[in-house]
């Protein structure tokens, strides 16, 4: 199983080496610490991509997909609200905490800390965005579980993203519309799809192909939505705290 | 010892950052279900597994793409021709999606439900190279949206430009139509980005834009991943729109 899982990652990998490869080539100056570095970096990628998959397929989502199958079949046989709000609580949970450890979204807060002079704190970025998918796929698991369509909650939410994206401080409008792009990714992806198929699977008159869809979007829309709410929030924060500060001087 | 003294902090990290979800997990597994899973070394060595892969993933990635992807977008930005900054943006885009696992996986799925839906008449033998065609045409998008993210970030233009006009040309598609097809683009987009090409991107816009004397690598050098995940659904929604008589 590994032998095969590596040779997939080999085979996905395999086009973009080959094009980063042709453009380092005619492009860059030989520079041996870089491509030292980026080898031995690649090699972490490659071996950290086979094992994630590993671990995924092995027990994270066939834990995830049978939890999720249980907690609807109990919806199904007792359609009341304790069990409505036990499998929505449960996509919250697990929406959130499959946010927090994903790795894509890891890296770009680090980099991040870099970029903003320290003014953007990792972990603050990634707490916000997991807030914001938590959210996403408790509401996109009680349109799954109620039937509704999908735009009953997209209108509102894109409304509800525009109308923060013009209020929040411009310089951090492009950070925040990223990273919930870039929090749906190679472990929450995966975690949501099952949840999503075991749910609609399990549901009469649903099917896992169809009505699955469409949690994804949502819980991108939503972490924007949750990191703007946080950018306008600490930057009232930081104002509050500096008017404060003026006064303490103007007054004797 | 020295040497892995690093390495045992990070795991350590990791293992916090899972803290959460195993507990998650555990909360619901004993208190809700009351059921406990039936093979506790299997998924004790596929969690291990996992903890040690996030570990060297975020490492490998901080280490080779974001590096090779800025030190890329710096030579192309120094030679100063846009085609050839176009050419390399599309190159990155369309190749580092065409084999994205996370995108093949809901493309696969995305075919099995459209040859379920009624409206795109197609048989099982057709499956495989229907979800080619997915995964070819979002890669193609995907390069579509690098050029174009390339393009703004050259002229300057404000993200929200872009961006707020295609989320609302979106909302209204699914307001307007209940079809099952909207939801299956608007996931498909989403899954377009992900672990290989996400750090390409963003080291490309961050690249450019800190590259350009005139561009702040926070405005200017974010945004072009959520570009990439609109372009694909707009385009899918296009030519839906297009094979549906009527639609």
């Amino acid at each position: 199983m590994i032998l095969l899982e590596a040779a997939r990652t080999v085979r996905d990998l395999s086009p973009i080496v080959l094009i980063l490869g042709l453009f380092s080539a005619r492009f860059l100056t030989r520079d041996r610490a870089l491509l030292r570095r980026v080898l031995i970096g690649g090699l972490h990628l490659a071996v950290g991509l086979t094992l994630i998959r590993i671990g995924l397929d092995g027990a994270l989502l066939p834990l995830a997909g049978d939890l999720a199958r249980g907690l609807a079949a109990a919806l199904v046989t007792d359609p009341h609200w304790p069990q409505v709000l036990a499998a929505t609580g449960f996509a919250m949970a697990i929406g959130a905490t499959a946010a927090l450890i994903e790795p894509t979204l890891a890296a770009m807060a680090d980099r991040m800390r870099d970029l903003s002079g320290g003014t953007v704190r990792p972990m603050v970025l990634r707490m916000a965005v997991a807030l914001g998918f938590g959210l996403g796929l408790g509401l996109a698991g009680l349109r799954l579980i109620w039937g509704l369509p999908l735009a009953m909650v997209l209108v509102p939410a894109v409304v509800l993203l525009v109308l923060l994206a013009a209020i929040a401080p411009r310089a951090l409008v492009p950070l925040a519309l990223d990273s919930g792009a870039v929090a749906t990714s190679v472990v929450t992806v995966p975690i949501i799809t099952a949840y999503g198929v075991a749910v609609a699977d399990t549901l009469p008159g649903r099917s896992g192909l169809a009505d699955g869809f469409g949690m994804i979007v949502l819980a991108m829309i939503f972490s924007g939505i949750s990191v703007l709410s946080a950018a306008i929030m600490t930057e009232r924060m930081r104002r509050r705290a500096s008017d404060a500060r003026e006064n303490k001087r103007s007054s004797p | 010892m020295h040497a892995l003294q690093p390495l045992a902090q990070a795991l350590l990290a990791t293992l916090r950052d899972m803290a959460p979800i195993l507990a998650t997990i555990a909360l619901f597994q004993g208190l809700v279900l009351g059921v406990w899973p039936d093979d506790p070394v299997g998924l004790l060595a596929g969690l291990l597994a996992i903890l040690i892969g996030l570990t060297l993933l975020v490492r490998g990635l901080e280490r080779s793409l974001f590096p090779i992807g800025e030190a890329l977008a710096e030579a192309m930005a120094r030679r100063g021709h846009p085609a050839l900054l176009m050419g390399f943006a599309f190159a990155l885009g369309f190749g580092s999606t065409v084999a994205e696992p996370a995108l093949a996986a809901v493309a696969a799925q995305a075919a099995s439900a459209m040859v379920a839906d009624p409206d795109f008449p197609a048989t099982e033998t057709q499956l495989a190279s229907l979800t080619m065609q997915i995964r070819y045409g979002v890669a193609f998008g995907l390069g579509l949206a690098l050029m174009l993210g390339v393009w703004r970030i050259l002229k300057g233009w404000p993200l929200v430009w872009l961006v707020l006009p295609g989320y609302g040309v979106i909302a209204m598609i699914a307001a307007l139509t209940d079809a099952p097809f909207v939801a299956v683009a608007l996931d498909l987009g989403t899954a377009a980005t992900s672990a290989i090409n996400i750090p390409l991107i963003l080291a490309l816009g961050i690249g450019l834009a800190s590259s350009l004397r005139s561009r702040n690598a926070l405005m200017d050098g974010f945004g072009m991943v959520i570009m990439a995940s609109l372009t694909p659904m707009l385009l899918f929604l296009a030519v839906a729109f297009l094979l549906v008589p009527g639609g």
